[in-house]
């Protein structure tokens, strides 16, 4: 035992890890979020009703993927930054702001953080805005976004079904589809698929059981 | 330097890797703990066993700890460090509402536990199912050693924890009453108790209500009753003949003398 | 000047061979084997093979402090953060201890404002590491007493 190896892309002994499946997608009134629910430590399921889908304001979300405490921690800095920002500056702050935040905490910490982020938001002037930030702590802005380890059963799905300014019934179609896929394929992700819509209206939420999206489960 | 110790880390590696030494074990809690929210409380609910490895280390230990009246929390994992970060968190919840002038709550409770365990990277390993109820309504969240917390209307945690959710998957339903609440989880708790090894003995039980301070039941079950021996092995008094009898005094008792303070002979002092 | 709010895990790469211990007076840039009071011993296994936590909570309080610092530079201004740090020199370089606090952990009570730290208390303040005080070696006493 000459050193200590640090070992930054596994995770450390016993931590609870999201193996998600994560979507942003936006559409013609905004953007939607959407979400597997499991939660796994090892093999052992440590919750099957996650909540994946954090509110950093009113009108920006965020997707979480990666070590659960590390996302925790980075989504609560980054809200308490945009609340200070709107504290001090009287106005909201937009969603490439926020996506530059998780950009600049995730870049600056990557060697002790594993977090992959999709951050979405829609606000009057730009509409619906997807960003993400993955592991190495770059940022790209994208018209829709998957993520986590059940994301790679649906890229090609998702490239060939997505169109852009779908309806609100089309897009959230499109996201039961792909996500019921990528937890059908995906070993880690599971539960039930949770969504959030982010339009001019306000936020609402949205929760799909696996009576429902899933096609084997129906009558 | 303040805080935790390093200093003798290499040494001990070393006593570890190349002398061939065992370390200490810790007591751990390998427990079984249940939380479960009800119609408007929460209660949540530990069995009682701590073990050192293969070997019993309490039978009847408190796996519940109080943060503040109306919020408590139960632990598992290591058996020190939960019992040393609920307190420390006690502590700064205390100061924290006296600052306020409010009454604490559970949220921030949850918030001071995951940010002192994420600091700590999972080395302090609590496990802990934090409830109560404060003038939002009753809460309920799980926090991992690593930091990362959850939310839920019914959640079990510890090496007991796979019995016991199998319990709660199977009779939990929403807005249950406090009696059904209660039941549940003794049940789960039993569960774990019977099917794991690492549980055992009691079932502690503290359950919060909105407007009525929170009740800890102390062995709300016994389901393990040590069985009375059936002989009772002890000899009578005059078993045993006595021979022979010869008393000492020991010590003489002298009568003590007050000596006034301030006497000057007493305070000599050599300079 | 970043948003870093965990240290960084870095081991050292290099390290001054006198680093960890003071120089010999008669020959700089040599370990005084004698008034260290230990055997030479080689430079990596000081560096090396520590436990994984000891940086990260060494340099946590700092790290913590860094990011608030660069956040106040943010939203007000370069001139916060250097008010704040003269304000705290400040109440560094006084010795106000009221004598109400006997002999507790507490250092200072306007230090502890500064650093929003009035409210809270952490395993630094229980144990409070005051044995760790190595009392004066040998050598250092005997020069000391001779004028040397």
């Amino acid at each position: 035992m000459d050193s200590i190896n640090v070992d930054v892309g596994h995770l450390k002994k016993g931590e609870i890890s999201m193996g998600t499946s994560i979507m942003a997608v936006t559409f013609k009134d905004g953007v939607i979020l959407g979400a597997d629910s499991r939660t796994t430590s090892g093999s052992y399921v440590a919750n099957r009703v996650t909540d994946k889908l954090t509110e950093l304001q009113d009108n920006i979300w965020c997707c979480r993927s990666g070590s659960a405490a590390d996302t925790q921690a980075v989504a609560d800095i980054v809200r308490y930054q945009l609340d200070l920002f709107k504290t001090m500056n009287g106005r909201s702050p937009s969603t490439r702001l926020s996506a530059s935040i998780f950009q600049e905490i995730c870049y600056n910490n990557k060697d002790s953080l594993t977090a992959g982020i999709i951050c979405a938001g829609y606000d009057k002037g730009k509409g619906g805005q997807v960003f993400t930030v993955p592991l190495g702590g770059s940022m790209h802005q994208h018209e829709y976004a998957i993520s986590g380890s059940g994301s790679v059963f649906i890229y090609g799905y998702c490239k060939e079904n997505y169109k852009p300014d779908m309806t609100k019934q089309e897009t959230i179609d499109f996201m039961k589809t792909s996500l019921s896929q990528a937890i059908r394929w995906d070993g880690s992700s599971g539960g039930v698929i949770r969504m959030v819509l982010l339009t001019a209206d306000g936020v609402e939420r949205l929760i799909f059981y696996p009576e429902e999206y899933n096609e084997e489960l129906k009558d | 330097m303040p805080g935790l110790s390093f200093e003798n880390f290499q040494r001990n590696e070393y006593l570890v890797n190349q002398a061939g030494f065992k370390p200490p074990r810790a007591t751990s809690t390998g427990t079984t703990i249940v939380g479960c929210r009800f119609k408007d409380g929460v209660v949540i609910a530990a069995d009682t066993r701590a073990t050192t490895g293969p070997i019993v280390a309490d039978k009847n230990c408190e796996k519940l700890h109080r943060i503040s009246p109306k919020i408590w929390c139960a632990g598992a994992g290591t058996a020190a460090d939960t019992e040393m970060v609920t307190q420390l968190i006690q502590s700064n919840l205390e100061l924290h509402s006296m600052s306020l002038n409010r009454e604490p709550r559970v949220v921030s409770a949850m918030q001071m536990l995951k940010q002192h365990l994420f600091k700590y990277q999972g080395q302090v390993g609590a496990y802990l199912i934090v409830a109560g109820v404060d003038p939002t309504g009753p809460h309920l969240f799980s926090i991992q050693a690593h930091g990362s917390t959850d939310i839920g209307y019914y959640m079990s945690l510890g090496s007991g924890s796979l019995a016991a959710i199998a319990v709660l998957e199977r009779d939990w339903k929403q807005d249950l009453s406090k009696d059904e609440a209660m039941k549940l989880c003794a049940t789960a708790i039993q569960a774990g108790i019977f099917n794991d090894l690492g549980s055992g003995s009691n079932v502690d039980m503290c359950v919060m209500e909105m407007g009525k301070d929170a009740q800890l039941y102390r062995s709300f079950m016994t389901p393990n009753v040590r069985e009375k021996k059936q002989r009772n092995y002890k000899f009578a008094r005059g078993t045993t003949a006595v021979l022979r009898q010869s008393v000492f005094d020991i010590v003489e008792v002298v009568k003590e003398e007050e000596i006034p303070v301030g006497s000057s002979d007493a305070m000599d002092v050599d300079h | 000047m970043s948003l870093r709010i965990v240290p960084e895990e870095k081991q050292l790469t290099d390290a001054k061979n006198t680093q960890f211990g003071p120089a010999a007076p008669s020959a700089p840039g040599v370990v005084d084997t004698l008034r260290s009071g230990e055997a030479p011993l080689s430079i990596s296994s000081k560096v090396n093979n520590r436990h994984p936590l000891q940086s990260r909570i060494e340099k946590w309080d700092q790290t913590q402090r860094d990011l608030q610092l660069e956040t106040y530079r943010r939203t007000f201004g370069v001139a916060d953060p250097i008010r704040r740090e003269m304000e705290l020199n400040i109440v560094k370089e006084t010795d106000f201890r009221p004598t109400l606090f006997g002999f507790s952990a507490i250092t200072s009570p306007s230090l502890d404002i500064l650093l929003n730290k009035e409210t809270t208390i952490g395993w630094e303040d229980i144990y409070t590491g005051f044995n760790d005080a190595k009392p004066t070696d040998f050598h250092t006493e005997m020069e000391k007493q001779m004028g040397i």
